[in-house]
């Protein structure tokens, strides 16, 4: 089973970091230009990202623990570019934009 | 100019030439793939895979000590402890590789004993260097470690940057002691040897590019102290806590207990992570400073080291890290892949983007541009792409119908390397192969020639 689906697990996997790359970027750029669509963009990368988490649980052979783990990591990175921001936000005052 | 940041341009200049070795050395390696006669007889392939690698090791490393060695006068004010031995153990370690390298390809294999061991080749993968050479490597290292601690010693004073570095010392030079033994347990071998080279690669190399980037940082965009050291701080417990026992990811067909796997899996997984928060970093200093700066090829190249990092480390990584997937991946064209874009993006990137920064001070350039550095930091990032994509296609082919299909027997690894798509990522490799070292000619003339060529800007400071 593992070895058909070897390929179709390791891609989904890599979408969903590279999603979560496109999300932060997205976020990032709207946050600084201040353009809603922009982060709402983002925000779908991050939708895209979680149905792809919701292949993984539902379709591939990993491990019940690995797949719960999957499912952590998306929350994840679903507050890292939240957070950073307002920490970098709150260490550079004299740099804040909005 | 101190006298250390004399040497450190020695060290930046030593750094770029050896990695036109690895660029060539590279070339021959992929060559040899798409054409297995080539130099039949004369110089195998193992011979210029050796090359490509350990002079990708002695470069970056050149181009760590170079920054160091610019950067650290500057932090304290005064001249480093230990500069004359400094500046002599520069020409030996340069006479050394030379000597090395001269041996790799004109002696190329010693008897199996101790002579073969000292002079020839000491046997082991990535630190093949003749134990002659890698006992001089140790002595590089504790005269570093002795310029570093010795200059914060005198001038009584701590930042939050060097102390990282001096702690970072300790396990830099110790786990390279690691290259030495010769266990005759393979499986015991295999165990601590992974130990040097994950844990130099994946923390002490970290904390140092860390470091380094934390200076270049307050240099380029005069960041203040107080939050770049906030950062690096959390950048190392980040980087540590999640690349100490990342180490269980290389565990893999070496005879290792089976709870490393999951170990590996797990924390190599969380490595994203930290990398994100680098990306959100990068766009909010880009961001902030509206793309504008007064040495944009270190600027641009700052931000392929971000960027760089989160997908070679973190998306290529997240593929194939979990133990399900590693199984089969481990050690195919995949693995290649991924090392090839998380080394450009987490060191090389932040070594080319040094060298425009103490370029721009050397030449006295108010403001460094112009056309040539964007052809080479084009011809190298498309180059290296292309070549990571080829080798992942050429890797999937490898795990699927040699490892997942055909259980990795030695009729399957055969039709693994014929498969169509193994060969054509490989001559897809090359042909990007040719196109990054294009990139790197670009590079090397625009080192020699930016700040003598484009005028000074002075008025352009401004902007």
């Amino acid at each position: 089973m593992m070895k058909l689906n070897l390929l179709e697990t390791a891609l989904l996997l890599g979408g969903i970091a590279f999603l979560a790359g496109c999300y932060g970027l997205l976020y990032g750029v709207g946050r600084l230009a201040q353009r809603q669509s922009i982060m709402l963009a983002g925000f779908a990368c991050y939708a895209f990202l979680c149905m792809l988490v919701a292949v993984i649980v539902s379709t591939t052979p990993l491990a019940g623990p690995w797949k719960a783990i999957v499912v952590v990591f998306a929350l994840g990175f679903l507050g890292i570019p939240p957070v950073t921001w307002r920490f970098l936000e709150r260490t550079h005052p004299h740099r804040r934009r909005s | 100019m101190y006298r250390s940041q004399q040497l450190a341009l020695k060290y930046l200049a030593a750094a770029i030439v050896i990695f036109g070795a690895m660029v060539v050395a590279g070339l021959m390696s992929a060559y040899y793939y798409i054409n297995p006669d080539f130099l039949f007889g004369l110089l195998h392939f193992n011979i210029s895979k050796i090359l490509h690698i350990d002079t990708l090791v002695i470069w970056l490393l050149l181009g760590f000590i170079g920054a160091v060695y610019w950067y650290f006068p500057e932090e304290f004010g005064i001249e480093l402890v230990g500069i004359k031995a400094a500046e002599v153990l520069f020409y030996v370690l340069c006479a050394a590789i030379a000597v090395v390298t001269l041996v790799f390809v004109f002696i190329q294999y010693g008897p199996s004993d101790g002579v073969g061991m000292w002079l020839v080749n000491q046997g082991r993968k990535y630190v093949e260097a003749p134990r002659w050479a890698a006992i001089g490597i140790v002595v590089v290292m504790l005269v570093f470690a002795y310029n570093i601690i010795g200059t914060a010693i005198r001038a009584r004073k701590i930042t939050g940057i060097t102390g990282v570095l001096i702690v970072d010392l300790v396990p830099l030079i110790l786990l390279y002691l690691d290259a030495f033994p010769a266990a005759k347990n393979m499986s015991v071998d295999l165990f601590w040897w992974w130990w040097l080279v994950h844990m130099w690669v994946e923390a002490t190399w970290e904390v140092l590019i860390g470091c380094i980037m934390a200076w270049a940082l307050m240099d380029l965009l005069g960041t203040s102290r107080r939050i770049v050291e906030a950062w690096l701080y959390i950048e190392v417990a980040l980087v540590l806590g999640t690349g100490i026992l990342g180490l269980g990811h290389h565990y893999f067909w070496i005879g290792t207990p089976q709870y490393w796997l999951a170990i590996g899996g797990f924390f190599s997984a969380l490595e994203p992570l930290p990398l994100l928060g680098m990306v959100i970093h990068a766009i909010y200093d880009a961001g902030t400073h509206h793309m504008k700066t007064t040495n944009r090829p270190a600027f641009y190249w700052m931000l392929a080291e971000a960027f760089g990092n989160f997908i070679g480390a973190g998306v290529w990584g997240f593929m194939m890290t979990l133990p399900q997937v590693n199984l089969y991946s481990h050690g195919t064209q995949w693995t290649v892949s991924h090392g090839h874009f998380a080394f450009w993006g987490a060191y090389a990137c932040g070594v080319i983007s040094v060298c425009y920064l103490v370029l721009q001070k050397v030449r006295g350039s108010a403001f460094l541009d112009g056309i040539t550095w964007r052809w080479a930091f084009a011809g190298l990032n498309v180059g290296l792409v292309g070549m990571v994509g080829a080798l992942l296609i050429s890797g999937f082919a490898q795990a699927f119908i040699e490892r997942a299909q055909g259980g990795s027997t030695l009729e399957a690894f055969i039709a693994g390397q014929e498969n169509f798509w193994f060969l054509d990522g490989m001559y897809a490799r090359f042909a990007f192969g040719l196109v990054f070292a294009a990139g790197y000619a670009v590079l090397a003339y625009d080192l020699l020639t930016i700040g003598r060529r484009v005028p000074v800007h002075a008025a352009a400071v401004a902007e």
